[in-house]
């Protein structure tokens, strides 16, 4: 009986990426991370002193917060080959509820109960109603958005002083949308990378039938991707609550479709198993540096649309499925 | 282990797993009826039958990935009902799928623990499991890092890690389906010498092949399996390779062809040093009037390449390629379609055919094809009606959906659209996968009338008995190459099958 030759081993930086499964998933938050690094490299050509500014910084964390936790969200779903715009209107509807006059140890476990409600639908939609991922969370996220500005018609209402605290000022001299990030960030690399749950979606997400034959409960796995997704969406709106100090039913509006462009930004595919959070990082700073870069060289916003549409486009066609796996 | 062991070899005279009058139905086809098959510990057991038999139905019941519709799987006298893949893992039941079941964006560590990495409850570390993985790895021979990506291991390699999963499990029962198809002859003898160490400690394995060699070489007993039912099951040494076809043919194997071209025209189709983008090595190959050519091989050794380079899916970079004395290589696939050249795609489903769309607009479309926009085709439900009528399509009329057919009509409509079409030159891959054995004698009569007609036939087919009852002559693909070729009337599925192997030496890579 004579042994098999080995399997070559890698040879070289780039073959890591081919052939270790880790860095493989990896490989696009690591192309994100040098995107980013070039970037802020070059604001500091352009605009050194004010963006590196302390201010500009703590404002940035305090902007970014809200894209970080929904994109970190929206990577779970992309993971799992899913997709979810109904994240925007869970934002605005969380704000909502946040700011009902009912008192805020009712309201902050229902507001976070009915973005798991939302999710759950969209998952049993998608997973076992065999709904396209664009439709169902479209749909659900006409009906959730109705309902935000059912319960709140017009911005206002009075936010929990609990969350007002947490999202506003300093804690040992960092923002506090900064704890929200390092927070958010660490919870969904547990998860991703720490748990089984974690191997189980890189699985599902690239073959769920041969997930679930090697035993792994891929349905379920996909619904808790739109439950986290959804869970995120819901922090998001109660950091953004918390700092407005009021409510309004429109404030996740913009963060639908950029969530989708953070996490694709940072590397996961959108056709599943490839990616994670770790990239999300590089892709949703990549956007903060981008637009805060343009504000402070006098850029009109809406030129940062058309930018951003058009760096879309570049990281989606740039971090395409390279093979075609097995 | 040790424990389990004892008690398995004092069970010996009772079956381990005994399954009785298991049936399962998807929608009106009846893929098993009846079925009873008993495992005993120790004895590897061959399940054999045609494809379509429905030995992969049986072992994917066994193993929990489908329910049975009535009858009963009892494991050491214990009634089992899997919900769920992972309720047979539980159980001890371990299966090596055929398709791989492996996930090729995870590492090899990972797949080989996936579903499997709590146990009592907890979650095993990173290194426990690398280190795990390593010792299943040893077992099979196998040196590979477990942090590999198993996307960028060989086909070959990938079956060994697909195997190492199914052993990793702590399980009495294994069941292998076609584990050798992609494996070189020496990763075939390391394969055997695990599964009788595996029978040595008690366990229990059910063994589908097709390879009656490897049967004879393993096996204790054989169930053989037919049109979804049981035939009988017989020890290896009290049966013969004649007597084990002859059951799972249910007749003598002759029958189902027709007979061969006596005499052939002239050459129809010539591909001379044909070099495509995907098929880098020059192939050469003709095609007389009247011959059913075949290409042998297996899996993914380019047949799909080399018949795409001919329809003209990919372009061709070098080498020639005349239809009847007119070059062809510089047309567009549409093109080649319009001077003659038929294509019939393996993936029936995705590549052939309109689904949704009736039967005579799936057998027009070539037709239209042929003609400029907006052109009249005259007679046109006329011919569709007669070409039904000559293929014996079952169905009422041409405007029945297409996916209301069993899949040997659908194949003649197929068969039916380049008819209509006026083919000259038939390219078909495996032309009757997914076909019962009635419609596959049909498929093989028409596929003959078809060439009988004064023209050609190029077949690729996983299934080589097929191959040498339908062809008139064989080729022989390995690594996108033409490496034998035989008349089929002398050919032999050994012979073939080692022409068709990679030499021992050269599977490194």
């Amino acid at each position: 009986m004579s042994a098999l030759p080995a399997e070559p081993r890698r040879a070289g930086l780039l073959a890591r990426f081919r052939q270790d499964a880790f860095w493989y998933r990896q490989r696009g938050a690591v192309l994100s991370f040098a995107v980013l690094a070039a970037m802020l490299v070059l604001v500091a050509a352009v605009v050194p002193g004010t963006f590196y500014s302390a201010t500009n910084l703590s404002n940035l964390a305090g902007q970014l917060a809200p894209l970080f936790l929904v994109s970190l969200g929206q990577t779970f779903v992309l993971l799992g080959a899913g997709f979810d715009l109904s994240v925007g209107a869970v934002i605005s509807l969380s704000s909502a509820i946040l700011t009902l006059d009912l008192a805020d140890p009712v309201k902050i476990p229902l507001a976070f109960a009915a973005a798991a409600t939302v999710g759950l639908v969209n998952g049993w939609g998608c997973v076992h109603l065999r709904v396209h991922p664009i439709i169902m969370t479209l749909a659900t996220s006409s009906i959730v958005q109705g309902l935000a500005l059912i319960l709140l018609p017009t911005p206002g209402g009075v936010a929990p002083g609990l969350l007002v605290h947490l999202a506003s000022g300093t804690f040992m001299g960092l923002p506090a949308g900064f704890y929200w990030i390092v927070a958010g960030t660490a919870a969904a690399i547990w998860l991703v990378h720490g748990t089984t749950y974690g191997v189980g979606l890189y699985a599902t997400g690239q073959n769920p039938q041969a997930a679930w034959m090697s035993g792994i409960e891929a349905p379920r796995i996909r619904i808790l991707t739109y439950v986290i997704s959804s869970l995120m969406a819901a922090l998001a709106g109660a950091y953004l609550t918390g700092r407005l100090a009021s409510g309004d039913p429109n404030v996740g509006s913009a963060l639908g479709l950029d969530s989708v462009l953070g996490a694709a930004l940072g590397g996961t595919l959108l056709s599943g198993g490839v990616g994670g959070p770790i990239g999300t990082i590089a892709g949703v700073l990549i956007i903060g540096v981008l637009n805060n870069g343009l504000n402070l060289a006098g850029v009109s916003p809406y030129y940062q649309f058309v930018v951003k549409g058009s760096m879309l486009v570049l990281a989606v066609s740039l971090f395409r499925r390279k093979e075609a796996g097995l | 282990m040790q424990r389990g062991c004892v008690k398995d070899v004092m069970a010996a005279t009772a079956p381990l797993i005994e399954v009785e009058s298991l049936s399962k139905s998807f929608g009106a086809v009846r893929a098993l009826q009846d079925m009873a098959l008993a495992g005993y510990a120790g004895k590897v057991h061959a399940v054999m039958g045609e494809n379509g038999a429905g030995k992969s139905t049986l072992m994917k019941l066994l193993s929990g990935v489908f329910r049975p519709d009535t009858g009963s799987i009892r494991l050491r006298g214990a009634e089992m009902a899997f919900h769920h893949p992972r309720d047979a893992q539980k159980a001890g039941i371990s299966t090596i799928f055929q398709e791989f079941s492996l996930l090729p964006n995870l590492s090899v560590a990972e797949n080989l623990f996936l579903g499997r990495e709590r146990q009592d409850g907890r979650r095993l570390g990173v290194a426990e499991i690398r280190r795990r993985t390593r010792e299943a790895l040893a077992a099979l021979d196998l040196r590979i890092d477990p942090d590999r990506r198993v996307g960028s291991l060989s086909v070959g390699h990938q079956q060994m890690v697909e195997i190492a999963k199914g052993v990793l499990a702590d399980a009495s029962v294994f069941i292998f389906d076609e584990p050798t198809a992609a494996l070189a002859s020496h990763e075939v003898e390391t394969l055997f010498a695990l599964i009788r160490r595996l029978a040595g400690n008690g366990k229990v394995i059910f063994y589908i092949s097709h390879r009656l060699s490897e049967i004879f070489a393993i096996c204790d007993d054989i169930t053989i399996m037919k049109d979804g039912r049981f035939v009988r099951t017989v020890a290896t040494a009290e049966t013969d390779v004649d007597e084990v076809i002859q059951g799972m043919v249910g007749r003598p194997i002759e029958e189902l062809f027709e007979p061969r071209a006596e005499t052939l025209g002239p050459v129809l189709l010539k591909a001379e040093s044909l070099v495509g983008e995907a098929a880098p090595k020059p192939l050469s190959i003709e095609i007389r009037a009247g011959e059913i050519v075949g290409i042998a091989g297996l899996e993914g050794q380019g047949q799909q390449e080399l018949m795409r380079l001919i329809a003209g899916f990919a372009p061709a970079r070098a080498g020639a390629l005349t239809l009847a004395d007119r070059r062809i290589e510089g047309l567009s696939a549409r093109r080649r379609m319009a001077a003659g050249i038929g294509f019939v795609p393996e993936n029936r489903k995705d590549d052939g055919l309109f689904l949704s769309l009736d039967i005579g607009a799936n057998m027009a479309t070539a037709e239209i094809a042929r003609r400029r926009l907006l052109g009249w085709v005259p007679g046109m439900g006329a011919r569709i009606a007669e070409i039904m009528r000559q293929l014996a399509v079952k169905a009422p009329n041409a405007r029945t959906p297409v996916v209301d057919l069993s899949g040997g009509n659908q194949q003649k409509v197929v068969l039916g659209r380049w008819l209509m079409a006026g083919a000259r030159v038939l390219l078909c891959e495996e032309p009757t996968r997914g076909v019962d054995v009635g419609a596959k004698r049909e498929i093989y009569r028409q596929l003959r009338n078809f060439a009988g007609q004064g023209r050609g036939v190029l077949v690729t087919s996983r299934e080589l008995p097929e191959l040498i009852g339908l062809c008139d002559r064989l080729l022989v693909i390995r690594n996108g190459e033409l490496v034998a070729e035989t008349m089929a009337r002398e050919a032999t599925e050994d012979d073939l099958l080692r022409s068709a192997l990679p030499a021992a030496e050269s599977e490194a890579a």
